[in-house]
């Protein structure tokens, strides 16, 4: 209370009350004490709410004190509510406080912390409604993207492969490693040679998800004998582990040497919809579980949150004297995700795994993609 | 030199464990033998060489002083297929012709077929064209899926002729073994069939090594790396209650046992019983206290992060269809084929 609330009131209450927060006007008070003390309460600028905890003794005339808060409540905005402790002794005051719509408890914690979530609501009920950034798709773009997945879900495919999610999130925005696919070991050279040494060979199959598993993928090549030798391994490779699977050929990629591993990705909950996902690549998201979740259409505030909010933010920031991570990259990319679920709700899964992110900018390495009617 | 073709219209009848069994034989006897596979199918990297694997196994068996590429001359491989498809010319048939006279000094060459009498046909390699172009004295090697298995055999008789040597029927199940020879081998002798020899089912001829498996399910080896070839005969997956686990476990030998890797009450169930490895699913962290069980009974536990469903379809794919590449099981057939088959009536048969 305020110092000129405790000075009209000090005289009126025995000289062994407490006035500083809480109120304690000792046990032998009256309707009267209790009188003194909400009226000067609901006058006071510094108090905006008032909880009245009481616990009868013989002289306690407790119907007159629940009558006293009715009356009082009555005269103010301010929230009022009871904590009345005492059985028997108290329930035909509780039945006078409760018949005026005055909430009373039992026990003084449940009382506060049902407070604590009014004040909460009335936060949350006063935040401005925050503004969906609108992410600019060229519409030609936008209109690729909805016949490939027309084309898709004709097709009654489900499980999209990497080349059509790759195409999809480059309409979108998502840079992927230069590539190029070659059908011998002659053009798999002639390709490295013009995207540049380092080069990473994969096969491509329809067939084959999980292409390490099967020796499908030669990381680091330095130079034109290792892409030749790179080629037949892998072809033999997958020939020994998945003999019927149809390979297209072998995809040459521009290695991507430097920067953090990442994982963006987009879930579909029956409850809250499509869900954006974030967390560091690698052991961190197998291990450590150490990944963030927000709801679809969500705000730049909200994606920067999803960033910080993962145990491990402090690598994106640069550890040991290294610059830090393009966190606006990201940033971007997850709201570019956003975007394009909401345009196309009939995307229920995205895994981008691993989007690697540089100093400056960020390149997608792999991706999938389900899609399937709400 | 006197080349013999093995065919069959089937995979995996046992064509090539048979042609190492009557070559190391035949080889203890004196006689200089050669092998070549027409079609391979597990391409290997020898000294910037694609070679079949299984073939190459025979030939180091064999101790060949050939050139690797005589006993595989052709593997599938994308890159054979790419060029056949872009309309190149393999020449093949010159290209065997040619191994084939290279090795006029051995006295006998056993040749292996396709999988069936027409794969290779399109690289005019198939067991019909074989026959007729080679003129080799053909033996079948069928396996025993019931009465139907002899049609097989009457046919490639048939479109052989003169060349046809006779039979062999391989993977019987025991319980049928007496059947055969009571029944189905006189009715085959009868209709001008010689068969050289009944083999029954083998389970350890069947198995597949710990390193076969670690290999199929591309998993990582926790402990027990000293037993990576070791024969796994049967598999079994541990999804069940533990109460149930254990009488399911004993009733099954030399067996790994795949289950998820947090299912440590049936880790332990399992190496309580006779177990090969653990093939643990879903995950790479295997239990500490089971790894140390593990180590002290020496079981190799391998991870995955497979699915338990994937390793046992993977697992289902090779158990009885494994490649021949080990010793053991090479040496062991050796002696099987030395008691089961024929080799004098073999030999005659071949005026050798």
């Amino acid at each position: 209370m305020s110092k000129e609330s405790i000075e009209a009131i000090i005289d009126k209450l025995p000289a062994t009350c407490s006035l500083y927060n809480p109120v304690d006007i000792i046990g032998d008070a009256t309707s009267e004490r209790y009188k003194i003390v909400l009226e000067q309460a609901i006058k006071d600028k510094y108090v905006d709410g008032i909880c009245v905890i009481l616990t009868p003794q013989a002289i306690t005339d407790v119907e007159n004190v629940a009558t006293e808060i009715v009356r009082v409540s009555q005269n103010t905005e301010k929230p009022i509510f009871a904590c009345f402790i005492g059985g028997k002794k108290v329930s035909s005051a509780i039945k006078i406080l409760k018949s005026q719509q005055i909430p009373c408890y039992s026990d003084p914690s449940v009382a506060i912390s049902s407070y604590k979530k009014l004040i909460d609501f009335s936060i949350i009920k006063n935040k401005k409604e925050p503004e969906i950034p609108k992410i600019e798709i060229p519409l030609e773009n936008k209109e690729k993207v909805r016949l490939i997945l027309e084309i898709l879900e004709n097709a009654g495919v489900s499980s999209v492969g990497e080349e059509n999610a790759t195409e999809i999130l480059s309409l979108y925005g998502f840079n992927f490693p230069k590539k190029a696919l070659a059908k011998t070991p002659e053009e798999a050279v002639e390709i490295a040679e013009k995207i540049g040494y380092p080069v990473v060979l994969k096969v491509s199959s329809p067939n084959i998800l999980h292409k390490t598993d099967v020796g499908g993928v030669k990381l680091n090549l330095k130079n034109a004998e290792e892409v030749y030798n790179a080629f037949i391994d892998i072809t033999i490779n997958v020939k020994r582990f998945m003999p019927n699977a149809y390979i297209k050929g072998v995809m040459v990629y521009e290695m991507i040497t430097d920067g953090k591993e990442v994982i963006l990705g987009v879930s579909y909950d029956a409850t809250f919809g499509h869900m954006l996902m974030f967390g560091l690549g690698g052991i961190y998201v197998e291990v450590l579980k150490d990944v963030s979740f927000r709801i679809a259409p969500l705000t730049k505030g909200e994606a920067y949150e999803m960033i910080e909010e993962i145990k491990g933010a402090k690598i994106l920031e640069g550890v040991r004297g290294e610059p830090p991570y393009d966190k606006e990259n990201i940033v971007d990319k997850i709201l570019r995700l956003s975007q394009l679920v909401t345009d196309f709700p009939i995307i229920k899964e995205i895994d981008i795994n691993p989007y690697v992110v540089k100093h400056q900018g960020g390149v997608a390495l792999d991706a999938r993609m389900i899609i399937g009617k709400l | 030199m006197l080349p013999v073709f093995l065919v069959s219209n089937k995979p995996f009848t046992g064509k090539n464990l048979i042609a190492l069994g009557l070559a190391l034989n035949l080889k203890e006897r004196g006689y200089k033998v050669s092998y070549m596979k027409l079609i391979g199918k597990f391409p290997y990297r020898k000294d910037n060489q694609i070679i079949d694997e299984e073939a190459y196994f025979i030939h180091s068996m064999l101790e060949s002083q050939e050139p690797a590429e005589y006993c595989s001359p052709f593997v599938w491989t994308y890159q054979v297929q790419y060029k056949l498809f872009e309309g190149e010319d393999l020449k093949m048939e010159e290209k065997i012709f040619e191994i084939i006279n290279n090795q006029k000094d051995k006295d006998i060459l056993f040749i292996i077929s396709g999988d069936t009498f027409f794969e290779g046909y399109s690289l005019g390699i198939d067991s019909l064209s074989i026959i007729k172009k080679l003129k080799t004295k053909t033996l079948v090697i069928q396996t025993w899926e019931g009465e139907t298995s002899i049609d097989d055999i009457l046919g490639i008789k048939d479109l052989a002729s003169d060349n046809f040597l006779g039979a062999v029927l391989n993977k019987v199940p025991s319980e049928q073994y007496f059947y055969l020879k009571e029944t189905v081998v006189p009715f085959l002798i009868n209709k001008g069939v010689k068969v050289f020899g009944v083999f029954k089912k083998d389970k350890f001829l069947e198995s597949v090594t710990v390193r076969r498996l670690l290999e199929i399910v591309n998993g990582g080896i926790v402990c027990g790396e000293d037993k990576l070839d070791e024969f796994v005969e049967n598999y079994l997956v541990g999804a069940m209650d533990p109460g149930q686990a254990l009488s399911y476990f004993l009733r099954v030998h030399n067996k790994a046992v795949i289950t998820g890797v947090h299912r440590t009450d049936i880790q332990i169930l399992a190496m309580e019983t006779s177990t090969k490895c653990l093939i643990l699913t879903g995950g790479l962290h295997a239990d500490e206290n089971i790894v140390n069980i593990a180590k002290s009974k020496g079981i190799p536990i391998i991870v995955t992060s497979l699915d338990t469903f994937s390793v046992v379809d993977r697992i289902q794919n090779i158990m009885g269809k494994a490649i021949l590449k080990e010793k053991d099981k090479a040496l062991k057939f050796k002696e099987i084929l030395a008691k089961e088959f024929d080799i004098e009536g073999f030999l005659k048969e071949l005026n050798l």
